[in-house]
């Protein structure tokens, strides 16, 4: 609850500049006792002293850009919120930055500061606004990014947004799953191993070896076995990291069954350090 | 006690000849019983036949580039391939290329230097490692924790060779004082252990600060700058961004600390027995960090287990660190029957240069998990500073304890198609 509006310009500049402005700035913040208490008054001006704060950041580049100041001042608060034991200053903050990050009147790099500033602060009070910027090119990255920051709710936000996201959001969403891996993204992970897109089977591949998922075995040792370069290498290793998670999980078979098939096609020679590493892990399982 | 470097620089010297895909092809530190054939014998004195050629490739062509490619040399590579994102007007993907991919694909490379910034070290040493191939990476190691440890779990699933572009613990480790030293603190018999090691200096925080008020600029025609961004997140082209400047940035390294820790703190991780562990209490005084570039600091206090401090002092801003004096470890804090214990302790191994790491298949003296605890200093003392606040480190789980926001700088999300 706010208990006074602060004068956000005056805060600011009072904040240091860069030694030299347009040089190499030799960043100097101000001392931590100034940061504490400029933070203090900016969050004791509530939502509302935020969301002030935030709708005057412009993006270098920007015709009215000034400088760094107001964005610093910004950060200065997460940082300080971030602090165990600080949860109601921090829910204030996490949920005016998701509020603006979904704000179509600021520009996107200001939109993607503030989901990078969530990487901080943000919890699962937030994840499913977050959920809904999965689908904008330019914010999906960024939104993704912030969700496998804070794991909780994370998985079925980017499973929901994988059925019907396309292009670059489609990959980023990929990739994030296999950060935060989930069972209800296993269909969907397994489909996109017939993608056409090599960087799509990849990041499918690796996503279903964290998530464990022994089904994905044989799909994903034929994916290996048909590729070539680049795209041989990662999926060998996916199929490597399911099998050193099958162990894990107790299903030995399932490892058995991929070191075996390894040790079995990797015959050239270029690929003897493959053929090895799997007689020595079916050695182990024995 | 044996010289760890000189006993390497005689093997690697002499002419003794390792077919490339014996020495090359083994995995898990199995020792492989090489063939020893004089050189001169197959082809004339100097003659080296091509499956003794070993395939070299350099990952990144600037500042430190040929000197990273050139800490192979007792190997005698062949540079096979050149990579650099900024040759998008030169790249003919023969012998020149922009995307490590390409490079990490071809199967007459060995061995791999990485020179690039560091931001992209750890994706490429692991990639490369996937790929059977050995790997010599410049410092520092990583740009946060979890690549450290990835690195690490890779060079142990494929039983290859990783060395990091520093060697101060191959000088330690033939310091008499220093392996007394290490065999005091691997004892595990000082406890609580009173030493506290103060580094002054010499961290190049000024050096390496960014630009805050950096506006956006055209990407020159000859720069992959997507490739160049990698993982990091997608930032604007600014010239300061590239070419040693880019230590400034959080994004791609971690300013002077970064830049300089690894060099400074090899040796002590080794002197000191740390090679498998890291502090449990940061502490760091520093105004509040900038979320894009990295500023002033003025010490760090990084604490172990055991008691040992090791302090960070940048000497340029705020007050000296005053709260501790710096105090050696000696055996004489030990009583007398426990000296003798630790004076009966067998001397440590000789460290092994990439060069004998690569011939015999056991790990080198830098290898990743050595690299990646020292690299670990670094990173705990950066996210000190950058968090603002006293943090807890678990060293077994590499979390940080009681501060889920803190623990978020441990392994840090990656733009796609990157992943750990």
């Amino acid at each position: 609850m706010a208990t006074s509006s602060p004068d956000l310009v005056a805060l600011i500049q009072q904040l240091p500049d860069a030694d030299t402005p347009g040089q190499a700035s030799k960043f100097t913040g101000p001392a931590p006792a100034d940061a504490e208490r400029l933070c203090r008054a900016l969050l004791e001006g509530g939502a509302e002293s935020v969301r002030g704060l935030i709708r005057s950041l412009r993006e270098p580049g920007h015709p009215e850009f000034r400088d760094f100041r107001a964005e610093y001042l910004l950060h200065c608060a997460v940082l300080q919120v971030g602090q165990p034991g600080r949860q109601a200053q921090r829910a204030l903050l996490a949920e005016t930055l998701v509020a603006e990050a979904a704000n179509a009147g600021l520009s996107k790099p200001v939109r993607r500061l503030l989901l990078r500033e969530l990487h901080m602060v943000g919890d699962e009070r937030v994840v499913p606004a977050l959920g809904a910027l999965l689908a904008d090119e330019d914010l999906c990255q960024d939104a993704a990014s912030t969700l496998v920051a804070i794991r909780t709710g994370a998985a079925e936000e980017l499973t929901a947004a994988l059925g019907r996201a396309r292009g670059k959001c489609r990959l980023v969403l990929i990739e994030s799953l296999g950060a935060v891996p989930s069972t209800e993204s296993a269909g969907a992970l397994s489909g996109a191993l017939g993608d056409g897109d090599p960087d799509i089977r990849m990041a499918a591949a690796w996503a279903l070896a964290r998530l464990g998922d022994a089904s994905a075995a044989e799909p994903m040792l034929r994916v290996a076995g048909g590729a070539s370069g680049y795209e041989r290498i990662k999926v060998t290793q996916a199929c490597l990291l399911l099998a050193e998670h099958s162990v894990a999980a107790g299903r030995k078979p399932v490892a058995a069954r991929i070191y075996q098939h390894l040790h079995d096609t990797r015959t050239d020679a270029t690929e003897g350090y493959v053929r090895e590493l799997a007689a020595q892990a079916l050695a182990t399982l024995k | 006690m044996k010289s760890a470097v000189g006993l390497s620089d005689r093997r690697v010297r002499g002419d003794h000849a390792y077919p490339r895909r014996r020495f090359l092809g083994a995995v898990g530190g199995a020792v492989v019983g090489f063939l020893i054939v004089p050189r001169h014998v197959l082809g004339g004195e100097g003659y080296t036949p091509p499956s003794e050629t070993v395939g070299g490739a350099l990952i990144g062509c600037g500042g430190r580039g040929e000197g990273t490619f050139q800490e192979m040399r007792d190997l005698k590579p062949v540079r096979l391939a050149s990579c650099d994102v900024r040759w998008l007007d030169r790249a003919d993907n023969r012998t020149t290329y922009t995307d490590f991919r390409r490079v990490l694909e071809r199967k007459d490379v060995d061995v791999v230097a990485i020179a690039t910034p560091p931001h992209w070290h750890a994706l490429i040493a692991i990639a490369a490692m996937e790929a059977g191939k050995d790997v010599l990476c410049e410092k520092p190691m990583t740009r946060f924790i979890a690549e450290g440890r990835a690195v690490a779990a890779a060079e142990k699933r494929y039983g290859r060779i990783f060395q990091i572009g520093t060697f101060g613990r191959f000088g330690a480790s033939r310091n008499p004082s220093h392996v007394l030293t290490r065999k005091l603190m691997r004892s595990g018999l000082l406890k609580p252990c009173p030493g506290v090691v103060i580094h002054r200096g010499g961290l190049k925080v000024k050096e390496w600060s960014g630009l805050v008020n950096a506006k956006p600029q055209p990407v020159p025609r000859q720069l992959d700058w997507d490739l160049y961004v990698g993982p990091s997140p997608m930032k604007p082209y600014h010239p300061h961004r590239v070419g040693g400047t880019h230590r400034g940035y959080w994004d791609y390294e971690g300013g002077g600390l970064a830049d300089m820790g690894q060099h400074a703190l090899d040796p002590f991780t080794w002197i000191y027995g740390k090679d498998d562990t890291a502090p449990v209490e940061i502490e760091a005084h520093a105004p509040p960090a900038h979320h894009e570039v990295c500023g002033m600091w003025g010490w760090v206090e990084l604490k172990y287990a055991d008691g040992l401090t090791l302090v960070l002092d940048s000497g340029e801003w705020g007050e000296s660190y005053e709260r501790k004096k710096p105090r050696g470890v000696s055996i004489e804090d030990l009583p007398t029957e426990a000296r003798a214990q630790v004076r009966a302790l067998p001397d440590p191994e000789p460290l092994r240069s990439f060069a004998e790491a690569v011939r015999t298949r056991k790990p080198a003296g830098g290898n990743a998990e050595a690299a990646h605890r020292t690299a670990c200093l670094m990173h705990l003392a950066n996210l000190a500073i950058r968090v603002g606040r006293k943090i807890r480190f678990d060293p077994v789980r590499e979390v940080v304890i009681g501060d889920e926001a803190a623990h978020r700088w441990v392994d840090q999300p990656m733009r796609a198609p990157w992943h750990l």
